[in-house]
């Protein structure tokens, strides 16, 4: 009918305003319009009443039916792709209840259809615990394709969210789980590649929220491009996914970082609330957003949702540890700064300060003394974590610490470290109650890690967490003498920690509950409880040492001195040679301590020296039993260094040479044994460097050169292998130094000048950060002068000043050259 | 959704909805089936009435829902729904019916098909009326879908009930007879 005949339908009816619709309709008839009466009813119903009826209740149909061995009980949701039915087995097998899902196709070509099922198997074998498992698939009579799935007895995550009031962190703790489960999808070659709030379910597993990925998409090898263009969804799929272009496992990447930002920002939200804004607008209009959540969280999701798939993180792994460091507060991997080696970042002192800066070289010999400690509770450690259920887990603590011991990589033991954390927290359900334990270990080690690195703030946050896992444990009373030693040792780290972030009373009060614990784990586990006393008695002495608290000092070596002796003497005759070897260890550690103690609060040379000699020949003892032992040589080198400092400040240079001649001997074993291993390095160096000073004080200048050489030849391997490391570069341009005074002292200035020259272009960059160390700016001042920048070495000297930098050598010099320092 | 105008919203070019509108119909849907089924307890013959169902739709949407304005604009929304669903529906059956496939249920197959077939006739004249007469093609819609009264739409279009009237009796003679063709 032409719009023609229409305008004169209803120029007929404008003309007869007071008809009624009968009487219009015998118009209509009249004029040939229609032939019958009441052509149309008022309601739709009442002309297709079966089609309203059949379009209402059409989902309904299915209930009671059954579909391969299960009875669809009741319909759960529908969308415009699939149907979801609950059903329970019907074979009286056994009982169980599934989720029947019906995807609305019709697959009639064999090939299809046998593709279909290709892809559920591989689907089916995903096993993950964060992964809804398949249990059967098929097709009906009419083609359409069903699968069946396990039910989850959850809510969508949007919902879980709003419910629970999740806060950020809890949030990012789903989806480490959930990049996780996508990982391991992807490393089986399957995309889900409609991951939105819908798809995600999260249950609750022993009070602690479970995500579960729900409607998985179809692999990579890909279905058809029916099937996978199916499963994308507009607003939440990738540009790739969108425009049907290459489709790899960073559309998901993409995905999962639009749904973190909507899920942080969009608390309250239903899944029926509408969309009024694509997502990714929302997010780049946000200006709010880093404010709330974090400057890392907001690049980690810009990172994911880039729109080049290059651009994006290139796995779920590296999303997930990027998201566990947002938690933790660590850097995340797009500012990880390039730390690659164990070195302990210890200043060395100038040879122009003859009178050596004790402070420097306390915290030098303090330093390795703690790496040393350290390398045998890790030990400990890995043993006690080989005995638990989880083996893959243990060998990858063991694998850790082995690391550290031989080629002392951080990098390495880091990665291991993310590992084993994101192990711990992934599977909560199947480690039980062991899990808590388990994870707060590997927190206390990621910290440990930081501490190598001197990222003291985020080893203290990870020590914190670590106690905060604990803490449940601990109120309702620990059990096992693992618990106590775990938590005695989390809190002697967590105190050293607060020590080297400058805050003493924490320390204190830290290492004082340390102390509480250790006791009450003396009277639970009298026979396990003694290496946690010491280790907290051990830290209370240097910790008072370092505080000047004499009387407190001297009451804890002498009580750490009473447990390692009569540990040592306990297990004099145990067949355990390794139990043996480290109390005799911690017995030389209590040695040594005492030597500082009689330095510092005696001024007794003389008193430190002999309680050098007791560790001495305490380690002499242990490594004649053993003497391949690399622990045992690295203590005996550090002890020699101590003994060298002690007979150099009575001016024994004759028996300072002859003990350091050993501890090069030593060190130059150590570094062949493992030539990886940068602290070896460095101590070696610290040993050529002590012998090239003794020899300069007996005028012994070729053999003196000889040793500068071969430290200078060692710090500039560190620096070339380390280059951000700023003391890597002090260390190199105090080398260069003494090596110039000896230029100087034989006449060779221009070998002198080529020196400064060098050390001064290394030390630039560093001095111009914001954060300088006073020894690094006596280092650099010093330059200044030599190359005779006078100005630039007064406004270093006034800084110096201004930091109480005391330096008697360094003032003489900066009065040579009517330099100010007040 | 508050703050589009209806008439924007029903400006659609066959059934091409946005996401957002997507979503309040899938909503109203639900909400439709839902009440539909509680009707059919109620009312054992197996016929359905849409006004009713629509009415009841609203009561229970309305306890829970803020994205309507008012009544008459639910409805509104109400009725371009169905008429999505039941064309979406038709569609379907007809695909089912080349193929030869079994309709589950207590249907008569023919009866359905051929209701199928109108339904899809409908729509199509329904797209010729609105480039005629939107405001004729709306009335239709909102009635014959929704079952808005007269009074409901004058209030809706800001007319009298007497222009409703007659726009209603114009749009059904004009599809009635263009169906007859």
């Amino acid at each position: 009918m032409s719009f023609d005949e229409w305008r004169k339908i209803e120029q007929l009816i404008d003309e007869n305003p007071h008809l009624s619709s009968a009487e219009i309709n015998d118009l209509l008839k009249k004029h040939g319009y229609i032939k019958h009466q009441s052509v149309l009813n008022e309601n739709v119903d009442e002309h297709t009443g079966s089609l309203v009826r059949f379009s209402l209740e059409e989902s309904e149909l299915r209930v009671g039916t059954i579909v391969s061995k299960y009875k669809i009980k009741q319909k759960l949701t529908e969308g415009g792709q699939s149907e979801i039915y609950l059903a329970d087995r019907a074979d009286q097998t056994y009982d169980k209840t599934v989720v029947v899902k019906f995807i609305n196709q019709f697959i009639a070509e064999q090939s299809a259809r046998q593709q279909f099922l290709g892809e559920m198997q591989i689907l089916a074998h995903l096993r993950h615990p964060n992964i809804i498992p398949i249990v059967d698939a098929g097709f009906e009579d009419n083609q359409q394709p069903w699968l069946v799935l396990e039910y989850i007895q959850g809510v969508h995550i949007d919902e879980a969210i709003a419910e629970k009031k999740l806060n950020r962190n809890q949030i990012l703790e789903l989806f480490i789980r959930l990049s996780d489960a996508l990982h391991h999808a992807h490393e089986r070659k399957v995309l889900h590649l409609d991951i939105k709030p819908a798809n995600v379910l999260v249950e609750r597993i022993n009070d602690v929220l479970s995500p579960v990925l729900i409607d998985f998409g179809i692999s990579q090898a890909g279905f058809h491009q029916q099937m996978t263009q199916r499963f994308g969804t507009q607003g939440w799929s990738a540009p790739e996914v969108i425009s049907g272009g290459q489709v790899d496992h960073r559309a998901d990447i993409y995905s999962l970082g639009l749904m973190l930002f909507f899920l942080l920002t969009h608390q309250e939200c239903k899944t029926s609330t509408p969309i009024t804004q694509p997502i990714k607008k929302q997010f780049e209009g946000n200006n709010q957003f880093s404010k709330f959540f974090g400057q890392d969280l907001y690049d980690v999701i810009k990172k994911c949702i880039h729109e080049s798939p290059d651009q994006r993180y290139d796995s779920m792994r590296s999303l997930a540890t990027d998201l566990s460091h947002v938690i933790n507060d660590f850097p995340i991997s797009s500012k990880q700064n390039s730390l690659a080696y164990v070195t302990a970042k210890l200043i060395k002192r100038n040879p122009f300060v003859f009178a050596l800066g004790l402070l420097v070289l306390l915290s030098m010999l303090f330093g390795t003394l703690k790496y040393t400690h350290d390398i045998t509770e890790q030990k400990e450690i890995t043993h006690q974590s080989k005995q638990s259920t989880d083996q893959l887990m243990s060998y990858m603590l063991l694998d850790l610490y082995d690391k550290l011991e031989e080629i002392g990589r951080i990098d390495l033991l880091m990665d291991i470290n993310e590992a084993s954390h994101k192990h711990y927290s992934n599977h909560h359900d199947t480690l039980a109650d062991e899990s808590p334990m388990l994870r707060a270990q590997g927190l206390m080690h990621t910290g440990r890690v930081y501490l190598e690195l001197k990222q003291t703030k985020a080893a203290k946050q990870a020590f914190e967490a670590s106690q905060r896992l604990l803490d449940p444990l601990r109120s309702s009373g620990f059990t096992e003498a693992a618990q106590f030693k775990l938590a005695i040792q989390n809190k002697i780290f967590l105190s050293r920690a607060h020590a080297l972030l400058g805050e003493p009373d924490v320390t204190e009060h830290i290492l004082y509950q340390a102390d509480q614990e250790a006791d009450s784990f003396s009277l639970a586990f009298p026979e396990s409880s003694a290496k946690s006393q010491w280790l907290v008695t051990s830290d209370l002495a240097w910790f008072y040492i370092e505080s000047g608290d004499k009387t407190l000092a001297d009451s804890y070596i002498k009580r750490s001195l009473q447990i390692a002796l009569q540990n040592s003497q306990n297990k004099a005759n145990s067949v355990d040679t390794s139990f043996r070897e480290d109390w005799g260890r911690n017995l030389s550690k209590v040695y040594r301590m005492m030597a500082w103690y009689e330095l510092d609060f005696n001024d007794s040379v003389e008193n430190a020296i002999s309680a050098i000699n007791q560790a001495l020949n305490n380690d002499r003892q242990l490594l004649s039993e053993k003497p391949e032992n690399t622990y045992a040589l690295d203590d005996l080198r550090t002890t020699l260094n101590m003994s060298a400092f002690f007979h150099m400040q009575l001016n024994q240079y004759e028996q300072a040479k002859t003990v350091l001649q050993e501890a090069i001997t030593t060190g130059e074993l150590l570094n062949l044994r493992i030539p990886t291993n940068m602290t070896f390095k460095r101590a070696l160096s610290y040993s050529y460097s002590h012998l090239a000073e003794a020899l300069l004080e007996e005028d012994e200048t070729q053999a003196a050169r000889a040793y500068i050489e071969k430290t200078l030849a060692i710090s500039k391997q560190i620096l070339q292998i380390d280059k951000n490391n700023h003391s890597a570069v002090n260390d190199y341009a105090v080398d260069l130094i003494t090596a110039s005074k000896l230029d100087e002292q034989t006449g060779e200035t221009e070998q002198a000048e080529s020196r400064w020259d060098e050390a001064l272009l290394y030390m630039e960059p560093i001095i111009n950060q914001t954060e300088t160390s006073k020894y690094y700016l006596a280092t650099y001042a010093y330059l200044l002068v030599k190359k005779q920048k006078i100005s630039q070495a007064q406004q270093i000297a006034d800084k110096l000043a201004s930091m109480k930098y005391e330096d008697e050598a360094l003032r003489q010099l900066f009065h040579a050259n009517n330099i100010n320092f007040k | 959704m508050q703050d589009i105008p209806i008439t924007q919203l029903i400006n659609e070019q066959s059934l091409n909805f946005s996401a957002e509108e997507q979503v309040n119909f899938k909503e109203v849907y639900l909400h439709l089936k839902k009440v539909a089924r509680i009707q059919k307890i109620k009312i054992s013959n197996g016929q359905l009435d849409t006004t009713e169902l629509v009415n009841d739709t609203w009561l229970k949407l309305n306890q829970s829902n803020k994205n309507y304005k008012n009544r008459n604009h639910f409805f509104a929304v109400c009725a371009l729904s169905m008429k999505h669903i039941l064309i979406n529906q038709s569609k379907k059956i007809q695909q089912m019916h080349h193929k030869n496939q079994l309709i589950k249920g207590d249907y008569d197959a023919n009866e359905l098909f051929g209701e199928a077939e109108w339904m899809i006739e409908l729509q199509q004249q329904l797209i010729r009326l609105k480039k005629y007469s939107s405001r004729l093609e709306e009335v239709f819609t909102y009635k014959f879908f929704g079952g808005l009264t007269n009074k409901e739409m004058a209030q809706l279009f800001a007319v009298n009930e007497r222009t409703i009237e007659r726009d209603w009796l114009k749009a059904k003679s004009l599809i009635g007879s263009a169906l007859e063709r």
